[in-house]
């Protein structure tokens, strides 16, 4: 199945987030390895991540989410966890050929751009549903902890109640979307109760 | 077979010279007693006979007849248990979690006979728990919390 750089989408009462990396893994620019993830907003705002590597203690139930969590600007306690199916497509380690595989101290290595990009795609998503909602330009609207404030007006929208019109827009492009700076991180780099510890 | 598990009475047929741990696993479907080295050597197929941590892999099923077996799944309902599993999560003692559950279980059994370990107490009394993480500091630690723990409950 050849499977397009457009977004899947679906307006089923959650916004889902997923796009197929190239098939030429090894290419090394950020549109090739971008973003590689996957996660569901529903309408409630509750944030579901899948992990494509394996929890074996080395944390990366933990890890990953903090990589999408901090660019989605929610907070990590609010991220649920589902294990991703088997998609080298979508999952597979762009360090280790582009196969689905959980090793070598590769599992950060590998999700670092793609799974920040992930995040960052689905913040961009809802800031431009908030900012036609409200008719303002998107520049002027931020994301924080699971909402999208429009300061200048006082105006905030929850994700939750966003997830509807986000997923009518187009989606943005893994490419075309902002990181965070590192001096702006809040979740990496700290330490974190572990997610599947509870 | 008849045995009581979990203050559960059960009875299933199978040789009485089974391993309990092959009869929990298999044939009763209690998985979070796991299968280590099947010897005696590793400590996580650990359960409880009348309060004695003893390692299920070794422990013929005929020998328990008559006896109080606890598990991990029932660990929890006895005051030591809960205090070491929520002194477990408080600490993130697992890494990796394999040998948990048999070092959730030595250290509940430990802390049943003695509520006040010392680290060469708690050394000892887990020696025969290996983890390949190496979550032996944490263990202690965890083990050290649940004590304090129980102690507040005791003299409250």
């Amino acid at each position: 199945m050849k499977l397009s750089r457009r977004q899947l989408l679906k307006a089923t009462g959650a916004l889902i987030v997923a796009f197929p990396r190239r098939s030429n893994a090894r290419a090394r620019s950020s549109e090739s390895f971008a973003p590689g993830g996957y996660l569901r907003i529903d309408m409630n705002g509750k944030v579901t991540i899948v992990v494509g590597y394996v929890e074996m203690g080395q944390g990366t139930y933990t890890s990953i989410p903090m990589l999408i969590a901090e660019e989605l600007e929610v907070p990590l306690a609010s991220v649920g966890v589902e294990h991703a199916p088997a998609d080298a497509q979508r999952f597979g380690n762009p360090f280790l050929g582009g196969i689905q595989v959980t090793g070598n101290s590769n599992s950060i290595r590998g999700s670092w751009e793609p799974m920040r990009r992930a995040g960052a795609v689905a913040r961009t998503a809802l800031i431009r549903a908030a900012a036609r909602r409200w008719n303002v330009d998107a520049s002027t609207c931020e994301a924080e902890n699971g909402a999208v404030y429009h300061r200048a007006s006082g105006r905030r929208a929850a994700y939750g109640s966003l997830v509807g019109d986000a997923a009518r827009l187009p989606l943005p492009s893994p490419a075309e979307v902002t990181l965070k700076r590192h001096e702006d991180f809040k979740l990496i780099g700290t330490p974190a109760k572990r997610l599947d510890l509870a | 077979m008849k045995l009581l598990i979990n203050s559960r009475p059960v009875s299933f047929d199978a040789q009485e010279d089974m391993p309990l741990l092959w009869a929990l696993r298999d044939i009763l479907g209690m998985t979070g007693t796991k299968f280590g080295c099947g010897r005696g050597l590793c400590g996580a197929c650990t359960v409880h006979v009348d309060g004695i941590a003893v390692r299920s892999c070794i422990t013929p099923i005929a020998a328990v007849v008559g006896k109080r077996i606890t598990t991990i799944e029932g660990v929890g309902s006895t005051p030591a248990g809960a205090a070491v599993q929520l002194a477990w999560l408080a600490v993130e003692v697992p890494q990796c979690g394999y040998c948990q559950s048999g070092q959730i279980m030595s250290a509940s059994a430990l802390l049943a006979g003695n509520p006040e370990p010392s680290d060469d107490d708690i050394d000892r009394a887990m020696a025969g728990n290996i983890c390949r993480c190496g979550t032996y500091a944490r263990i202690r630690r965890g083990i050290h919390r649940a004590a304090e723990s129980l102690a507040k409950v005791v003299s409250a």
